[in-house]
């Protein structure tokens, strides 16, 4: 499932840290980007390896243990450190878009 | 990696002989007082599976190159022991139970060491022995109980010279094709949820307790291998009908047996240590030493209980009020002080000379000695901020109770806008985990397990380095030492 690369649209890895540490909603921030990414491109869940255009490590704390030494985005990799990245119209949405509009 | 389905089906499929008020356990998987034992191990192998937990509950395997349960790890690095007690935390807060599976873990990594270090000194194969078996734990994903406590007898006596020779686990007769043993391990934490268990030597040992001195791994079902199960406190609410705000925790919980080892046959390529007296007491401290680090997941349990506290205080209506806060914040204080403890000797863990990597073992044992005191605090201000209803409630049979039931809801309502049920369920919880079923777990356990506090105390006392304390303190002092002994 997580090697699959659709043709014609991008394709988004989501990549958790275990949550052992709950301190951001990274729920709601998931649910946000289905909700206006679900469409447009290919989702899905990433454990470790495969080509992705995007990977996004959704970290549940500041300590951002997540392990990604395995992970490679043929374009970007954005890390959720801080509360803030987690907001549902924030910038973690500002970065998907970026490359949908590029 | 097996699912969560398929690991009960695993052990539908084992024949294990349990025992329980006098009778044996017809069905063990979905006996109502077991089952919630069952659920927490399985947890291990839901949680695994799914995408938001699996970087800390999964690894990748040394011995085959295949992505494992970390359940089934042998630690590589001082970041595998770190996300160890991180996935022990994790497994505590989904639980609020023990979810036994740490101790085969354990075990593994103990052995894993002990075993390289006998042949390079004896020359035997102990370890090829020894990684030739944990492949195929990994591979089929199993639970593996690691069994160390014997019995004991009298504590003043070593095992040769006890009065009942079978007061420590022996071997009775060796084979051509293997050993066969007798005797007793107790306490036996998720036994009755395990596929296998592996038997340890309990203390350090001489050369006339040989016999004693045995390491093994056989399946739970083995032929002469049978259980005693445990009582636990408020253990028969699970057999009421209906069961479920009464339980607090009506889905998980922990579960320790008596297992007994009748005459049991075990092949030789199941043995580990047969008779290396030597070594007893590397399997036991490398054992305590990585089981005391595990005491880590009575944090998990802890934030559960902590939010259980604070929760009954929004319930009661109360929760700005200054010394409710400060309880909550000295509550957050001690749970986080143990995992300050379990973060500290996975950090400055070491590798050992077989290439696994081993805590730290003071830290480790001042991780243990933490906890074997403050989830006891926790625990008495978990009960004061929730009040003595937790122990006058009346049941959940009066609550449903057509006449009686409207009169408990009436009377036992807290703030207006919260359900007496829900402000039961919370304090039915607190119940569970300070005093109920749980407290098993979270009080008792904690005292006792991987070893009693002065256990721990005897290992602090050796590994304080206290020479070099001492040093230190005479050169700040400039004390000068050719002006002593005349």
């Amino acid at each position: 499932m997580e090697n699959k690369i659709s043709n014609n649209r991008l394709s988004l890895r989501l990549k958790y840290c275990g949550g052992c540490n709950i301190h951001f909603d990274r729920k709601t921030l998931v649910e946000a980007i289905r909700e206006q990414f679900g469409s447009k491109m290919d989702i899905d869940y990433v454990s470790s390896g495969g080509e992705f255009d995007l990977i996004l490590v959704l970290n549940a704390c500041p300590v951002a243990c997540a392990s990604i030494d395995q992970l490679e985005a043929k374009q970007d990799i954005y890390i959720v450190r801080t509360k803030k990245d987690c907001a549902p119209d924030g910038p973690v949405i500002s970065w998907i878009q970026s490359f949908l509009d590029a | 990696m097996k699912t969560r389905e398929e690991y009960i089906k695993s052990l539908e499929e084992l024949n294990l002989e349990v025992y329980m008020f006098g009778k044996r356990v017809e069905d063990v998987v979905n006996d109502p007082i077991i089952r919630p034992s069952l659920n927490s191990v399985a947890m291990t192998y839901e949680l695994a599976n799914d995408p938001e937990y699996e970087d800390l509950m999964t690894a990748t395997s040394n011995l085959t190159g295949k992505k494992i349960n970390r359940f089934t790890h042998i630690h590589q690095s001082t970041d595998d022991l770190v996300k160890k007690i991180k996935m022990q935390r994790l497994l505590g807060q989904k639980t609020a139970s023990c979810f036994q599976r740490c101790v085969g873990l354990d075990a593994a990594n103990a052995m894993y060491s002990t075993t390289y270090d006998i042949d390079q000194e004896k020359g035997t194969n102990y370890h090829e022995r020894f990684v030739e078996y944990w492949k195929y734990v990994q591979t089929e994903d199993l639970v593996v109980d690691g069994a160390m406590t014997d019995p004991k007898g009298d504590r003043s006596k070593s095992p040769s010279q006890q009065d009942d020779p079978d007061m420590y686990l022996r071997v009775v007769e060796r084979r051509d094709d293997g050993i066969v043993v007798r005797g007793a391990k107790a306490h036996q934490t998720g036994m009755v949820n395990s596929h296998e268990v592996m038997v340890m030597p309990t203390i350090t040992m001489r050369e006339e307790d040989k016999d004693y001195a045995v390491c093994f791994s056989v399946p739970t079902d083995t032929e002469g291998i049978f259980m005693i199960y445990g009582r636990q406190s408020c253990d028969l609410r699970k057999l009421e009908d209906n069961a479920d705000i009464d339980l607090g925790n009506n889905t998980f919980g922990g579960s320790e047996t008596l297992v007994i080892f009748d005459d049991v046959f075990v092949p030789t390529e199941r043995i580990f240590m047969d008779g290396e007296t030597e070594f007893t007491n590397a399997i036991v401290e490398r054992f305590a030493g990585y089981h005391r680090q595990s005491y880590v997941c009575k944090v998990g349990v802890g934030d559960v209980l902590i939010g259980a506290a604070g929760q009954a205080a929004d319930y009661n209506g109360v929760p700005g009020a200054s010394h409710i806060r400060d309880k909550l914040t000295e509550m957050v204080h001690l749970n986080e002080t143990m995992y300050c403890c379990g973060l500290a000797c996975s950090h400055e863990g070491h590798q050992t000379d077989a290439g696994n990597y081993e805590i730290d073992m003071l830290l480790a044992n001042v991780n243990k000695q933490n906890v074997t005191r403050f989830p006891y605090e926790i625990a008495r201000i978990a009960q004061d901020i929730a009040g003595g209803l937790m122990v006058t409630l009346p049941s959940e049979a009066d609550f449903r109770d057509e006449k009686i039931g409207p009169y408990v809801d009436k009377y036992l309502r807290g703030r207006s806008d919260i359900s007496t049920e829900n402000r039961m369920r919370i304090l039915r919880l607190v119940e569970n985990l300070t005093m109920g079923t749980a407290a098993v777990g979270y009080l008792t356990e904690s005292m006792h397990g991987a070893g009693s506090p002065q256990a721990q105390r005897i290992m602090i006392q050796r590994q304080s380095n206290m020479e070099h304390k001492k040093a230190l303190a005479r050169d700040i002092a400039n004390v000068d030492e050719s002006l002593d002994g005349k």
